[in-house]
């Protein structure tokens, strides 16, 4: 049995709906609307595109629609009629709904990462973070063992109510806070970032993020009033061993002279 | 006798003066060169030294923002679209194809209305700089002046071989054996073939060492014996050369023209560049140190080359197939004319697609060197407020390529027999869909607190896999796979029953196994580099996977099953290609950007072996039916409007992301902005501007194109009353792919 191209577009449609709204919050999690709206308008567009791509199917999904403008049959003069009516009807029903709005905060642009400062003032010292492409207490390799241990230490007396035992941003606070804790074990956090940038949002927690992509909200503490340089340092060498991930680092190059290629 | 007399003195003193005046230009090389290597030492502005001019209504920024925006669209259409009337040119040279060589003219004409409007642009760009930033345009004057002087007599350059390509398309035809045209003609090709010559002699120094100092001279004693030796061999009396061709010496004047543009390109890039990753400044003494050329060769200078010069191809294309859109919906049904515009606009877009392919590799490499440069910058861009405008970026990437795929597929109509190959629209438009809303689906999204409540923070833990490098690099090489897939459908359209392989000529047999090593071999030298010895094992597999691939899909072609081999093949590239996207989850970063190079390499590796393969097998295929052009539908016209607007849209996007990741700095951590224009703009004013921008250049380009128009109606009129000839239109070429 052969379908009509308005059944298939139809069916597609359908489908792709049940798989957004139905399948996908029912596997993980509801899928926000803006990204919603995002997946239904290209599917839209791809079925147009799939109905125009050949003369043939063009002409045989137009073919209706011409009937419905054009026809002077007994039958389209009166559906011709209602659909000028209702159409109009139902946009203004659809704009005026969005138009009103809701009582609901707005939509936020989180940024994950926010860009580090070139340096920080740590304890009235200036640290310039692009010239520590790696933890100053990995140089001391003979004790590296010894300061992750400190750090482990330091960790669960000061990080771990929040970012919990198994470092996945599940501590017994999380549950209170928005944004939630990082979760190290993900590869999104912590394996993409230099140690350079975790010293800094240690150092300056959430009050020192940067004032572009406000508001922040985030709960983390100011650890440099509690910590010393090197706690932080070796609490950082504990994450990254705990969690396997290798931190990142980065060329460094310009300077003088610039660069080969 | 008295008046040959008088006629040799007039001769001699303008043969002295063009001596003079050639020995003047000489020492003011001399000068210029000098000037470059020549260290400088400039110091940076204070605070209080800073300047700034002010401009009404919109600002300062937003005033030079627009201008540089401008003149960057059309000096990109400039320097993109020469190169592919050359090669157009060359082609049609080739093959005796008078179309070709009338579609290289057509695209001329286009070129030399926009030469003028992108000096134009350069010139209010100038007087801008200088009047609004007038403390930054001093320092990076004092800096990088010998430079600009070199911009400038480039210029010259630049416009010459312009115009002599353009006004001496009609004229340089055919041979001629007088001693003028063989000097000139010889004179011009030591100057197109020296390039190659000084990196032909830079090779060794690469491996050996020594450097250019070398190179130099040697390549100057070299270019004057080669001189002597086309000289000589074009005046061998009875004997025809090369250098006697009148159309070689007009394709010298077209890759003059490209060198010309390309040079400048880079020069004015170094400018920029400089201010995003500036080299050569001491920040303890607060001083510029070193030489112009130091300044110039800065971290992110190739990077931005490159990928500047892939993009203006693309965008060039783009361009002149909105323009034969355009004259295609405007010519009346089944006309020559718009049969022919038909053409123009296919060989526009092809072209757009051959600079889109290779674009994302290259904007990949130029995004690795800001990070690498700096983290923060890295970071503003990729993670930070910048980032959202690569979501953007996506979106209209994704439209580009699934427009691409659609004109092809609309393209089919006008092919008699491609009506077979209709089945497989379905799967590629759903493969393009999937890829599309992978492609565009972001990491971390815009959610109401509601939402992110229910996702469990700004991730969905199912789509947030989407949003990282992995899964952008695994489906923009799947779409590039499945719009290769489209063309070479497209392609065999027509063909009927192929030959079967043993009636292939030799050559033919011979070009494959060439290809297919050759791929081989690359494949080894792209992917080698990345040997850590602890990836080499996977490695090594990889490579006798597609060894084994290309292997099995030429013996498939020796034993005429052809297409299935390039099945195989495709096949082979989209399991590397997945595959290395999902293992790319679980290994750190670092190892995670070496597999975006494995991914790409096997697509380029089923590129030019199944293209080989394409080519080979349906060699003398008999035709369906010839090609009709013009029979294609309107909308497919609309989609060649959508590319072009896209593209636009596209460069000023990133362009801005590039410019505006300084965020408060006029150079990078070097020197403040001290304007009231320092902050960063919100993304929506942003994209505002932007729109603006795209808008005033559509409706620039469409009155530049309505001139060109006008010009060449009034063109075929004189020629019309002076031959008589019947018709100003061109014909529809033939078989055009």
């Amino acid at each position: 049995m052969r379908l009509s191209i308005h059944l298939k577009s139809l069916l597609t449609l359908l489908v792709a709906i049940f798989v957004f709204s139905v399948v996908v919050p029912f596997v993980s999690a509801p899928i926000p609307g803006q990204l919603y709206g995002w997946y239904v308008i290209t599917t839209l567009f791809v079925i147009y595109l799939y109905v125009s791509s050949s003369e043939a199917s063009w002409e045989e999904f137009i073919s209706p629609v011409r009937q419905l403008l054009l026809a002077r049959t007994a039958l389209m003069k009166p559906l011709r009629i209602v659909v000028f009516i209702v159409v109009p009807l139902l946009c203004g029903w659809y704009f005026s709904t969005w138009a009103a709005g809701g009582s609901a905060p707005p939509g936020g642009l989180r940024v994950i990462h926010p860009t580090p400062p070139s340096s920080v003032n740590f304890q009235g010292k200036q640290l310039v973070l692009q010239d520590i492409p790696v933890s100053p207490i990995r140089k001391d390799e003979a004790h590296l063992a010894e300061h992750i241990e400190n750090g482990r230490i330091i960790y669960y007396e000061n990080c771990f109510f929040c970012h919990g035992d198994a470092l996945q941003g599940k501590g017994h606070f999380a549950q209170g806070f928005n944004p939630a804790p990082a979760d190290f074990q993900a590869s999104g956090t912590i394996a993409q970032l230099s140690e350079s940038y975790l010293f800094w949002r240690i150092a300056k927690g959430g009050p020192g993020l940067p004032s572009e992509s406000t508001p922040w909200d985030s709960a983390m503490p100011i650890w440099e009033d509690f910590l010393t340089e090197e706690e932080i340092w070796q609490v950082i060498a504990y994450l990254y061993d705990t969690t396997g991930h290798e931190p990142r680092v980065m060329d460094h190059g310009g300077g003088e002279g610039g660069g080969g290629h | 006798m008295r008046r040959y007399r008088v006629n040799n003195a007039q001769e001699q003193a303008a043969k002295r003066r063009s001596l003079a005046l050639m020995f003047l230009v000489g020492l003011l090389l001399l000068g210029v060169c000098a000037e470059i290597v020549q260290a400088v030492e400039v110091p940076l502005p204070t605070k209080e030294d800073m300047v700034y001019g002010d401009f009404p209504v919109v600002g300062r920024r937003v005033a030079v923002w627009v201008i540089a925006q401008l003149h960057l669209m059309f000096g990109a259409f400039v320097v993109g679209v020469p190169l592919f009337i050359l090669i157009i040119e060359i082609l049609g040279a080739a093959t005796k194809n008078q179309h070709y060589d009338d579609l290289a003219h057509e695209f001329t004409r286009l070129l030399s209305v926009a030469f003028s409007t992108t000096a134009i642009f350069g010139g209010i760009l100038v007087f801008f700089l200088i009047g609004l930033y007038p403390t930054f345009m001093n320092f990076l004057a004092s800096i990088f002046f010998p430079s600009m002087v070199v911009y400038v007599f480039l210029f010259f350059g630049e416009s010459f071989s312009m115009y002599l390509y353009y006004f001496g398309w009609d004229v340089l035809k055919g041979t001629s054996r007088s001693v003028g045209t063989v000097i000139g003609t010889t004179a011009l090709s030591v100057l197109v073939l020296y390039p190659g010559l000084l990196l032909l002699l830079a090779l060794p120094s690469l491996f050996m060492g020594g450097g250019w100092a070398v190179s130099f001279p040697v390549s100057f004693g070299l270019a004057g014996v080669l001189f002597i030796a086309l000289l000589a061999h074009g005046l061998r009396p009875g004997k025809s050369s090369f250098v006697q061709s009148r159309k070689w010496m007009h394709i010298c004047f077209g890759i003059l023209l490209n060198y010309f543009g390309l040079i400048l390109m880079m020069i004015s890039n170094s400018w920029a560049t400089f201010m995003t990753s500036p080299s050569g400044i001491n920040l303890d003494t607060g001083m510029f140190q070193g030489t112009t050329w130091d300044a110039m060769r800065n971290f992110t200078w190739m990077p931005v080359n490159l990928h500047r010069f892939i993009a203006n191809i693309a965008f060039g294309g783009s361009v002149v197939a909105a323009y034969a859109a355009f004259r295609f919906l405007s010519s009346a049904r089944n006309s020559p004319e718009r049969a022919h515009y038909d053409w123009m606009g296919y060989i526009g877009n092809f072209i757009a697609l051959i600079g889109l392919i290779p674009l994302p590799f290259a904007g990949y490499w130029l995004g690795r060197e800001i990070y690498g440069y700096d983290q923060q910058l890295g970071i503003t861009m990729m993670g930070g407020i910048f980032s959202w405008l690569f979501i953007l970026q996506a979106v209209l990437i994704g439209a580009l390529f699934l427009g691409a795929n659609y004109y092809l597929w609309l393209g089919m109509e006008r092919i008699p027999g491609s009506e077979r190959y209709r089945k497989f629209t379905p799967v590629m438009l759903g493969v393009l869909t999937v890829c599309f809303l992978v492609w565009l689906t972001p990491h971390s999204l815009v959610a109401s607190l509601e939402e992110a409540r229910r996702m469990g923070g700004a991730h969905h833990p199912m789509l947030g896999v989407f949003g990282v490098m992995s899964a952008k690099n695994t489906v923009v090489n799947l779409m590039i796979l499945t719009t290769f897939l489209s063309f070479l459908l497209y392609r065999r359209g027509n063909k009927g029953e192929r030959l079967p392989f043993a009636q292939q000529s030799g050559a033919s047999k011979v070009t494959l196994m060439i290809v297919a090593a050759l791929g081989i071999v690359l494949m080894w030298q792209l992917n080698a580099p990345l040997a850590d010895p602890a990836l080499m094992t996977g490695l090594l597999l990889l490579w006798g996977f597609e060894t084994l691939a290309v292997v099995a899909a030429v013996a498939l072609t020796l034993n005429d099953r052809g297409t299935l081999g390039q099945g195989l093949l495709f096949a082979m590239s989209a399991l590397v290609v997945v595959f290395y996207g999902i293992y790319g989850y679980y290994v750190e970063a670092i190892v995670r950007i070496g597999f975006s190079i494995l991914q790409v390499s096997s697509v380029l590796l089923v590129l030019l072996v199944a293209t080989t393969i394409d080519i080979v097998i349906f060699r003398g295929a008999p035709l369906v039916g010839a090609i009709n052009w013009g029979r294609i539908p309107e909308r497919a016209q609309y989609v060649l409007f959508l590319l072009a607007t896209s593209f636009t849209w596209l460069m000023g996007l990133m362009g801005y992301a590039r410019s505006g990741l300084r965020t408060h700095w006029h150079i990078f951590n070097v020197m403040r902005d001290y304007s009231s224009d320092a902050f960063t703009p919100t993304l929506g004013y942003a994209c505002g501007v932007i729109s603006i921008i795209v808008l005033v250049f559509m409706l620039l380009v469409s009155f530049i194109f309505w001139l060109a128009h006008m010009g060449s109606l009034g063109h075929a009129q004189e020629e019309a009353v002076l031959h008589g000839a019947p018709s100003p239109v061109l014909q529809p070429g033939g078989g055009a792919d």
